[in-house]
């Protein structure tokens, strides 16, 4: 491990001075991913600034719209077992407590979450080509063990899966995230907050390295009572997701009135598609319209060798949640 | 003899479980012998799979604070040349010297020591270290077409890995059922909880070396070859092990490093593998592939078996998986063929892990005689008793106790056996159902063993013996068969092990321990009450032919009674006794007998698969074995609880994966490579027949653990098949490789 000072920030202002005086700082909030990733030499910064002590951001405020504000730093245990969370939006409570483990989620915090870096075998392996970590260098997931990365929004450059399952959840209910910087607040549509990796897969996020995360916003969405995450993995617990889905069903009569779907794992960032939504709002709630829908979702997906299992098994995944929510609806 | 035993099979509780459930234990890398505070190593390893270390550059690391020193083959000999050991006395991982030569033959290879006051500093000068190499080709793909191919002729038993009796090819042209598959199975480690650990604390020419080995006297002999002592100048303590699997069971060159090292420095230095480390740094099970072509006639009895098995060994470590070995003794066969190529590629070197040979071998031929009933429309427990022999096909003696057609019996009742249905057709819910089911085996082995036995003034036992519990409970075991003995409780009982100084022992390997033990506490307990007998009469006491009983404060036979106090009067030194044997069994060169050794068992697996996504889940395992006498009920089932939990790691999850370019393991943390989880395993269930062979030793114990990994993955891939009519012939079994079949 090499030396890095600590700056323990009880303001945000402070944090952002502490960011903007050092290039090479981090904020540390739960430190679940990033002392990992220090440890193996991915992220070696020369000041880790604590952000623990800021106040007021770690809890979860019910707004009178029907939605919430998550404190970024707010555990995701904090955050799964919330009953506004659980009543509200199940698919959040669900994804937070299919993840991780019970230890890692009482550490990890919200913000933590949307910035956890991808799983993909080659980014954390200093000997492997990797353009996120080392960019320019070149990808050996390409052609390597690739059965975990993703089938769409993928490049040349990159097709590493992202990994969060909460974020599956959010990007299915249009959260916001709020953050803060030099240049003052800004809130961000969960669609633009993670980036595809296109050209430079390095850049993941929109944030700014003076920014720091305040809260995301969920808001009011009254079907999203009716939702559900499902997981699918290679063992029980405490592993990534294959393909996971997040969705979330209304309707009217036999027709689907409204409906939101996430899938993840099988993007480069947690996926939506407006198209596949589309085709099934005003469509009868059948088996034909969900699988029809599917198709559309993995429209233009690009498999590689070892991961083309993720679309035949996500669309068979999205019809079957879909008739769950179904079932639960009536 | 002793099924009336008040504590022989009895479910006795560890003797150390409170040492290692309250954090007390100490393992090898809590060890801090002296004042002086250890000075922490780093390997640095090689990055190329082939070559020539050119040079090294210091320069980011000589000005770090705290930094004490690199050592390397620059550095002169620091270890005496061990690529043949003249003297057989130690098994080596790897047959070569580590900081001898310049040559690199993998990544990973230990080219390097990085010493500092501080392990972080140790960590981040092992990083900076920038090495220097001139390449050459390397072979690092299986299929590489230039690489050498080996057949080599023996297992580290003594075993003939290249085996034929009667005539295959004509048995195979008048076959009217046969089956021919190749069936591979992946990399696997033995990832152990505890990673491999030395400290090493040197005396004038004295070196005392903790370290976390499966082996200490094993250990002992290596570390005293490498450092050029006298093997009475090393002493290996390792008291507590947190497993094995194999990987600390042979040598490896971490452990004379650090000797090397803390010699140089004239400090103690403890060298503390990482969990990346411990993936190229003592072994792991090399890749096979396994064509398995078996005939039968139309009853079903075995006609021909042909075994072929491909796998590779590193350029300096000969571990070859020896996947034909049960298949040569198994089924009564007349024609049989066993073979084994081995490639040598520029990977890391393979070792022995959860039962070599026996996990990945039986896979496939279990696999095969699956798909030998299919073929015939025959039950496959039936096909198996067809295929029974009381006669080890080897060589054509009694097995000494076989009970395996009362395994299967036993298993098929326990699981439900009745109530499977044709492949594909069982469906409840969302899941389709199946059953499989395969035969387990394990050789018998027992090794040279000495024991001492010391009585003392306040009626305590002490048997005293260098062998190690790497959590099997052998520490338990022990005091049970000394407490047998003298018919006393185990809490009388003092169990000394993991001292290379004591009474030499067998290597915790084979699963043969606990028989190795019992035959020489078994005798050390018979020179114990010769001796205490030949006291009381000295001291005046008549006595009879009544056995010996040790009871608090007294020695007691029949009506006689007498004070430990009179037996061992104040200022005497407590009564000791030696004993133990050199008999060999199970490897070659052992006991001249008539009967042969093994222990046998049967395993049986449900699984449910989601019909949609293939995730398959196992929610009853049985297990049923014939392992001779049972001497702990408690740990017996929990090592087969842990085998039958491998079995299902093996079948579903566990691989390592190499990238073909350079030579590098992709996943190399337990994060990435999957073993299950609590929610993966549900019932398993364990059933012991705990019939004794005494004419193995004198406890009737065979010994048990490896046994249980044995089958499980066949028994898994076979219920797969059974659910779902899909046969997948590589391990893991996962869902993509069902998805596309499933019958929805
Ligand atoms: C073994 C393991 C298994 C896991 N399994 C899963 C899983 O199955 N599913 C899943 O979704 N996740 C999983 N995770 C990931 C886990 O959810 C994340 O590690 C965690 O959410 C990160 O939160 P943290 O507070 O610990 O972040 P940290 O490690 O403290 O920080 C992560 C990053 O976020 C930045 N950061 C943190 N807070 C802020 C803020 N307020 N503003 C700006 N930047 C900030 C840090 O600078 C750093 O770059 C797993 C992690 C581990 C270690």
């Amino acid at each position: 491990m090499r030396e890095f000072a600590l700056i323990r920030a009880e303001t945000a202002d402070a944090a952002i001075a502490a960011l903007t005086a050092h290039p090479n700082a981090r904020l540390i909030a739960g430190g679940t991913n990033l002392v990992d990733l220090m440890k193996e030499g991915v992220e070696t910064p020369t000041h880790l600034i604590d952000i623990n002590g800021l106040g007021g951001l770690d809890d979860v405020q019910a707004r009178g719209n029907g939605g919430l504000m998550i404190g970024a730093l707010a555990s995701n245990s904090a955050v799964a077992w919330h009953s506004d969370v659980q009543v509200r939006f199940p698919m959040m409570s669900e994804a937070i407590l299919a993840g991780a483990t019970t230890q890692l989620r009482n550490m990890a915090t919200m913000g933590g979450n949307l910035l956890q870096k991808n799983r993909c075998f080659y980014y954390a392996n200093h000997a492997a080509r990797c353009n996120k970590r080392a960019p320019g260098s070149g990808c050996d997931a390409m052609d390597g063990v690739n059965r975990m990365c993703a089938v769409l929004g993928t490049s040349d450059h990159c097709i590493a899966a992202h990994p969060s399952d909460v974020c599956v959840a959010l990007r299915a209910l249009d959260a916001v995230v709020h953050v803060t910087g030099v240049n003052g607040h800004r809130a961000i549509d969960f669609a633009d907050f993670h980036k595809r990796p296109g050209d430079t897969p390095h850049v993941e996020f929109e944030l700014a390295h003076d920014e720091l995360i305040l809260g995301i916003e969920v808001p009011g969405l009254p079907f999203a009572a009716n939702s559900t995450y499902l997981k699918l993995r290679d063992r029980t617990s405490y592993a990534f997701a294959l393909v996971s889905i997040a969705a979330a069903l209304k309707l009217e009569g036999d027709t689907v009135d409204d409906v939101r779907l996430a899938v993840g794992s099988v993007g480069t960032v947690p996926w939506r598609s407006a198209d596949a939504e589309d085709a099934m709002r005003g469509a009868p709630a059948t088996a034909e319209t969900f699988a029809k829908a599917a198709d559309i979702f993995f429209e233009g997906a690009i498999p590689r060798a070892g991961n083309g299992f993720k679309i035949e098994l996500a669309k068979r995944a999205i019809v079957r949640v879909m008739e769950t929510l179904k079932e639960r609806a009536i | 003899m002793n099924l009336e035993s008040k504590v022989i099979g009895k479910p006795v509780s560890r003797v150390d479980g409170r040492l290692k459930t309250t954090g007390t234990a100490q393992y090898s890398a809590d060890q801090r012998p002296s004042e002086d505070r250890p000075m922490h190593a780093v390997l640095v390893k090689s990055g190329i799979p082939s070559g020539r270390i050119t040079g090294f550059d210091l320069s980011a690391v000589q000005g770090m604070d705290g930094f004490v020193r690199f050592l390397s083959h620059l550095d002169g000999a620091l270890i005496r040349s061990i690529k043949n050991p003249a003297d057989g006395s130690f098994a080596a991982g790897e047959e070569y010297t580590p900081f001898e030569s310049d040559r690199v033959d993998f990544v990973g290879q230990h080219i390097g020591l990085v010493v500092a006051r501080a392990l972080e500093t140790a960590e981040a000068a092992a990083k900076a270290v920038v090495v220097k190499y001139e390449a050459s080709t390397a072979r690092i793909a299986f299929d590489s077409p230039d690489a050498e191919v080996r057949q080599p002729i023996l297992y580290n038993t003594g075993e003939e890995l290249q085996v034929s009796r009667g005539d295959v090819d004509a048995a195979l042209a008048k076959a009217t059922h046969t089956v021919q598959a190749t069936y591979t199975t992946p990399i696997e480690h033995h990832n152990p909880i505890e990673p491999s650990a030395t400290l090493a604390v040197w005396d004038g020419d004295h070196v005392t070396v903790y370290d976390a080995t499966q082996g200490s006297v094993n250990d002992k002999n290596y570390v005293a070859f490498g450092m050029s002592l006298d093997p009475e100048n090393v002493r290996v303590l390792n008291p507590f092990i947190g497993g094995g699997f194999g990987c600390k069971g042979f040598t490896w060159p971490h452990s004379l490093i650090a000797a090397a090292a803390a010699r140089v420095l004239d400090a103690p230095v403890l060298l503390v593998l990482s969990r990346k480390d411990m993936y190229t740094s003592c072994g792991h099970r090399p890749y096979t592939e396994q064509e398995v072509t078996l005939a039968a006639d139309t009853d079903g009895v075995l006609t021909a078996t042909r075994h072929l098995t491909d796998s590779y060994r590193s350029p300096v470590g000969d571990h070859v998986e020896p996947c034909g070995l049960t298949t040569a003794m198994l089924y009564r066969c007349d024609n049989l063929e066993v073979a084994h190529n081995v490639r040598v590629l520029n990977r890391p070197s393979g070792t022995p892990l959860r039962s070599p040979g026996e996990a990945p071998g039986t896979f496939a031929l279990e696999s095969a005689m699956d798909e030998l009933a299919e073929k015939l429309g025959m039950d496959p427990v039936e096909l198996r008793r067809r295929n029974h022999t009381d006669i080890d096909q080897r060589n054509g003696r009694k097995w000494s106790s076989k009970h395996l057609l009362d395994c299967y019996d036993r298993g098929a009742e326990r699981i439900g056996w009745a109530r499977r249905r044709a492949p594909g057709t069982w469906r409840e819910g969302k899941d389709l159902v199946g059953l499989g089911m395969a035969t387990a085996c394990y050789p018998g082995y027992r090794t040279p063993t000495q024991t001492r036995l010391t009585l003392d003034r306040d009626g305590t036992l002490h048997v005293a013996v260098a062998v190690q519990d790497i959590g099997t409970g052998l520490y338990t075991v022990l005091a049970q068969m000394v407490a047998d003995r003298f018919r006393t409780s185990p809490d009388t009982v003092r169990v000394l092990i993991g001292d290379s100084d004591l009474p030499p022992g067998p290597l915790a390997g084979g699963s043969m321990t606990t028989a190795s033990v019992a035959a020489a506490v078994d005798d050390a307990c018979r020179v114990l009450s010769e001796t205490l007998r030949a006291r009381l009469v000295k001291i005046g006491k008549t006595l009879g032919n009544e056995p010996l009983v040790v009871d608090g404060g007294a020695l007691r036979t029949g009506a006689l009674s007498v004070p430990m106090t009179e037996l061992i009067p104040t200022g005497s030194p407590a009564i000791a006794a030696e004993g133990g044997t050199n008999d060999i069994y199970g490897f070659a060169g052992g006991v001249e007998t008539d009967k042969s050794f093994y222990s046998f068992g049967a395993i049986f697996a449900e699984v449910r698969i989601d019909r949609d996504y293939g995730i398959i889940r196992v929610p009853k395992m049985t297990g049923v074995f014939d392992v001779g006498r049972v001497i702990n009920a408690k740990t017996a089932r929990s090592q087969m609880l842990g085998g039958m939990t491998f079995g299902i790691g093996m079948a579903l999850m566990e691989e390592t994966f190499i990238d073909d370019k350079t030579g590098r393991f992709v996943n190399p943390s337990l994060g990435e490579y999957y073993v299950p989880v609590n929610a993966d395993v549900h019932e398993l269930d364990v059933e012991m027949l705990d019939i004794p062979d005494y004419d193995f030793n004198p406890f009737g114990a065979r010994g048990l653990g490896e046994i249980s990994n044995v089958g499980a993955s066949a028994a898994i891939a076979n219920a797969v098949y059974n659910a779902t009519g899909i046969r997948v012939r590589h391990l893991p079994i996962r869902l993509d490789d069902l998805l596309e079949g499933l019958p929805r």
